[in-house]
């Protein structure tokens, strides 16, 4: 469990809506667990970090919670992203796009001067 | 916006902290027994899964804590417990916060009696006659700045055709003039006023009398009428000084009343020093030499509400509009009449 990869501040709140975008409503564990196998295993979701982001995204308005019944008949928190939330979704990423293009760019040089 | 939203969101947070608490721990309990399942599922015993779901979970408590901390105010909840705490240390001692509620309330109570008083008899305006049938009358040009005083044209067009109001009076924008003669010259703030303007307000002055008709058409005798402060100031409360003249503007003009203490004008408070009858030419038509800027006071008729008066006066400006001169026309098209009604005995404005 070691070799994760702990995810970064304010990343994780893009992860959350992408894959609440991705898959309707889903509870906390369903996320988490969501994030962990889109990233192949590589990264462990901290619950510390997970119930902190989703309170501040509801506080936003960009993601709205409900009870309701689980799969196996059971209550729990689900959580659904909101129209607010799409649009904070579409800006992140484009914010998200821009730094790693400009990243990329920089990795680019070193491999030039070789 | 969204932080805003944030802190809307969190006060209500703080409200029903309660309620929240409990739902925060059925989530987390939900959340650690799916794991728990999922690790079941994945080949652990129940009691193996059960200790991978904890491990990997990390603290409940510190989980609980640093949502707390972003779910409520922590400003607002600590205040609660300070004055819960605060509440607690008076019941102790009542004998004590007897004292000291006493001493307030006597030191409050003595200081608004006195004020009362003081506010009655010195700082408190002079109330107007009929109040609520006094209206002020403004107009409005979309092109210009908001500008409280109609061209003395509409007002004359007004006092010829208008059958809504009993009396129309104006006063003007204030000016200042130079006082000579008997001591050091001084620059005194004066208006002017039309002839019936003061007994319309109802205000009698304390010594001689209110300007006459005459007194105020183009070329009318000149005379002045004191405020009551510049009369104690400059003239040592002097009560034989009606009938004398005082140069003013490097023209003599003979005092013909003093007004009493605590006249203030109506749209803006003012006290002035000096009054001089207008003077008006009564010409409805827009000539240079003849045109001013006036402040309009109407005095409605019995059972005319405002918005009567208002209509009147539009339709009586809209009627003349095709005489104005071309520059004025444009600058005045969409023009709108406004009034504004006195509430407590002073102009809403």
């Amino acid at each position: 469990m070691s070799d994760k990869t702990d995810v970064w501040q304010g990343t994780l709140a893009l992860m959350v809506l992408k894959t609440l975008d991705a898959l309707g409503e889903q509870h906390g564990y369903g996320i988490a667990r969501r994030i962990e196998q889109t990233s192949g295993d590589l990264l462990s979701i901290n619950q510390g970090t997970l119930y902190p982001v989703l309170l501040r995204l509801e506080q936003e308005g960009s993601i709205t919670a409900e009870w309701g019944v689980s799969e196996n008949n059971r209550r729990a928190r689900f959580y659904r992203i909101t129209k607010r939330g799409r649009k904070e979704l579409a800006a992140e990423e484009r914010e998200w796009q821009k730094t790693s293009e400009i990243i990329a760019r920089f990795s680019a040089l070193g491999e030039e001067s070789k | 916006m969204k932080s805003l939203r944030r802190l809307v969101q969190q006060a209500r947070g703080s409200l029903f902290r309660r309620r929240r608490e409990t739902e925060l721990t059925d989530e987390l309990q939900r959340h650690l027994e799916l794991q728990t399942e999922d690790n079941i599922r994945a080949g652990m015993t129940s009691e193996q899964a059960r200790r991978a779901a904890v491990l990997k979970f990390g603290g409940m408590d510190s989980i609980k804590e640093s949502y707390r901390g972003q779910r409520g105010l922590p400003l607002l909840e600590d205040f609660s417990s300070d004055l819960h705490y605060a509440v607690r240390q008076l019941r102790r001692s009542r004998g004590f916060v007897f004292t000291v509620v006493l001493t307030l309330a006597l030191g409050i109570g003595a200081n608004t009696a006195l004020f009362s008083v003081v506010n009655a008899l010195l700082l408190r305006s002079l109330p107007f006659k009929d109040a609520n049938r006094l209206i002020y009358v403004s107009e409005v040009w979309p092109h210009e700045p908001p500008v409280r005083f109609p061209p003395s044209p509409d007002f004359n067009k007004w006092r010829l055709r208008g059958q809504t109001f009993d009396r129309l009076e104006a006063y003007g924008g204030g000016g200042v003039m130079t006082l000579t003669g008997n001591g050091q010259p001084e620059r005194v703030e004066g208006t002017t006023v039309t002839g019936g303007f003061l007994d319309m307000l109802g205000v009698q002055p304390m010594l001689g009398r209110n300007f006459l008709p005459e007194e105020d058409r183009p070329g009318g005798a000149p005379v002045v009428i004191l405020g009551n402060r510049f009369w104690q100031r400059r003239f040592g409360a002097d009560r034989n000084i009606v009938g004398k003249a005082i140069e003013l503007n490097g023209r003599a003009r003979t005092v013909v009343g003093v007004l009493p203490g605590g006249f203030v004008f109506p749209d803006n408070g003012y006290r002035e020093n000096i009054l001089v009858p207008m003077g008006l030419s009564p010409d409805p038509d827009w000539h240079e030499n003849t045109f001013a800027l006036v402040r309009t006071l109407a005095h409605l008729k019995p059972g005319v509400t405002p918005e009567t008066l208002r209509g009147e006066f539009a339709g009586i400006v809209q009627s003349g509009a095709s005489q104005e001169p071309p520059q004025f026309i444009t600058m005045r098209k969409d023009m709108q009449v406004v009034v504004t009604p006195f509430v407590n005995g002073s102009l809403a404005m």
